[in-house]
């Protein structure tokens, strides 16, 4: 195994784009990743692509890492397209990164493209793969986690108004990041204004769909020397993916697959949780950033809340999560996910976030889940790196 | 079944057993566990599932109303989950009957339409059990 290194990010703005494609989308990420990293196409020896609903929305089921790479002028290389819920970019990462520390190529350009704001055809929930029953039965992702806010906040006391402050400081963190889909900063009040969704949730609880498309350049410590990257590089100290453990009756307040997986990423890593100077995880709902901030081992669990309302995830706090806004705020083209957070990370090590910055950040976690399958999460991704 | 749109899946749920359509599960008949939605084979060790009728009272975990309804549903609605005595947890509709829901209260159910876009889709009701 080899170690493997970020080396150029590049990330479109988030929101709906009628006039853009999944092409002109993940060609443009992809370019600024490879200008980024002082490359060309010619030096991409390998494709990772995740797209997670590119058929049902789009009518491009197969090939859109082929799309995006035709449209750069890459040809000839291995070109592997994911297809893994909302962690579809972490999940291409994943095989890139195999691909790399594996030794079988040197050089991966990895993207993550998703393009939401159309649908070729009207139909079942695109949310349903894995709860097919549950979804002819009422299931909704704010539904679910919409018990788990309630069950949250009767067995640990966290109030309405403490799961409403993650809207609020992500949304002001979303406020310095030029590509984030929702910059204005709410309010408390604003959020608990806003419309009901489902139980406790309402509409600025829950994260926004969109179009989006973010990409990284993953290097071998060969190619890293031999392209003079050094100065540029990021390191990846663990790359984690794990599959549902589908037991039938188990808290809501907790995502266990998440704690497996996690766990295993800071054993890979040889740290702990206490070692994370920041991270982006999946905060597609206000609830879920402060159930994942327990389970990553971030707070003790049922503290998460409190944790919140007292600044300790806030840029300058204890623990910065979700500075670049996260899902709520930055928004969550579902494919292109993945790869933004990996985005936001490389360029908070670099030291480049400007007035977002996280200061003295030398380790990053990136947790992204994806999908339901027999009342669990379907996948969880955990991506650990240092500088 | 649709031709539009895939099979209905509520119907992997449902089976005659004997007396009329029932809500069902997959019991193995070597270790005994219990799995919902219905599969093939267990987890435990893989011997082929028998379908066994759900029992027919459960405790409320959680209730949530869905104020802005997914597609396939043209009204709010109340749903949750609720665990069965054998081990299972179901997720599906409520109807309240004028109670007010609170976690660990006994459900009992019946089949009804639970899904009414592109086409009506039978599946489980929950609701308070009267005593």
């Amino acid at each position: 195994m080899r170690d493997a290194y970020i080396v150029g990010v590049g990330i479109t703005p988030f929101g709906k784009f009628p006039e853009e494609t999944l092409g002109s989308l993940g060609r443009r990420a992809s370019l600024d990743a490879l200008l980024d990293a002082g490359i060309g196409p010619r030096d991409v020896e390998v494709i990772s692509c995740g797209s997670a609903r590119s058929g049902i929305l789009n009518n491009h089921e197969s090939g859109v890492g082929q799309l995006i790479g035709w449209e750069l002028g890459i040809r000839t290389v291995p070109v592997y397209n994911v297809k893994n819920y909302c962690a579809s970019g972490s999940t291409a990462f994943d095989v890139a990164h195999m691909a790399v520390s594996g030794g079988f190529q040197d050089v991966a350009l990895v993207i993550g493209v998703e393009k939401m704001s159309v649908r070729a055809e009207k139909g079942r929930p695109i949310t349903s793969d894995g709860v097919e029953v549950e979804t002819d039965f009422g299931f909704t992702p704010p539904a679910v986690f919409a018990a788990a806010a309630a069950e949250h906040m009767s067995e640990f006391g966290t109030t309405r108004e403490q799961i409403a402050m993650v809207a609020v400081k992500n949304r002001k963190n979303a406020e310095h990041n030029p590509v984030a889909q929702y910059r204005k900063p709410v309010t408390v009040e604003q959020v608990l204004a806003s419309p009901t969704v489902a139980g406790v949730l309402n509409l600025f609880d829950c994260c926004p769909t969109g179009d989006g498309a973010a990409a990284v350049v993953l290097m071998s410590e060969d190619a890293v020397r031999r392209f003079g990257l050094g100065d540029r590089a990021v390191k990846v100290a663990a790359s984690v993916l794990a599959s549902g453990e589908y037991d039938q009756i188990k808290p809501l307040t907790s995502f266990h697959l998440d704690v497996l997986s996690s766990r295993t990423a800071y054993e890979k890593a040889g740290i702990g949780p206490e070692d994370i100077d920041l991270a982006e995880v999946h905060d597609a709902f206000t609830i879920t950033e402060i159930i994942h901030a327990e389970d990553l081992g971030f707070v003790a669990k049922g503290d998460g809340g409190r944790a919140v309302e007292a600044g300790e995830f806030s840029i300058g706090g204890r623990l910065p999560i979700s500075p670049s806004g996260g899902l709520l705020t930055k928004g969550h083209p579902l494919g292109a996910t993945g790869t933004a957070q990996l985005v936001e990370l490389t360029q908070q090590l670099r030291g480049e976030s400007g007035a977002r910055q996280v200061e003295g950040a030398k380790v990053a976690l990136a947790q992204l889940s994806g999908g339901f399958m027999e009342s669990d999460l379907a996948t969880s991704s955990m991506i650990i790196l240092t500088r | 079944m649709s031709t539009t749109n895939p099979p209905h899946y509520a119907d992997l749920v449902l089976a005659d057993l004997g007396e009329g359509r029932v809500l069902v599960e997959t019991r193995c008949p070597l270790c005994g566990e219990h799995r919902y939605p219905p599969r093939a084979l267990c987890v435990n060790d893989l011997t082929p599932m028998e379908k066994v009728a759900v029992s027919p009272r459960g405790a409320l975990v959680e209730a949530v109303w869905v104020e802005r309804p997914p597609y396939g549903q043209p009204q709010p609605f109340w749903v949750g989950y609720i665990d069965m005595p054998e081990g299972t947890r179901i997720f599906a509709k409520i109807d309240p009957r004028g109670r007010e829901l609170v976690r660990g209260m006994a459900m009992e159910h019946e089949l009804g339409i639970v899904r009414t876009e592109p086409e009506d889709v039978e599946g489980p009701i929950f609701f308070p059990a009267e005593d």
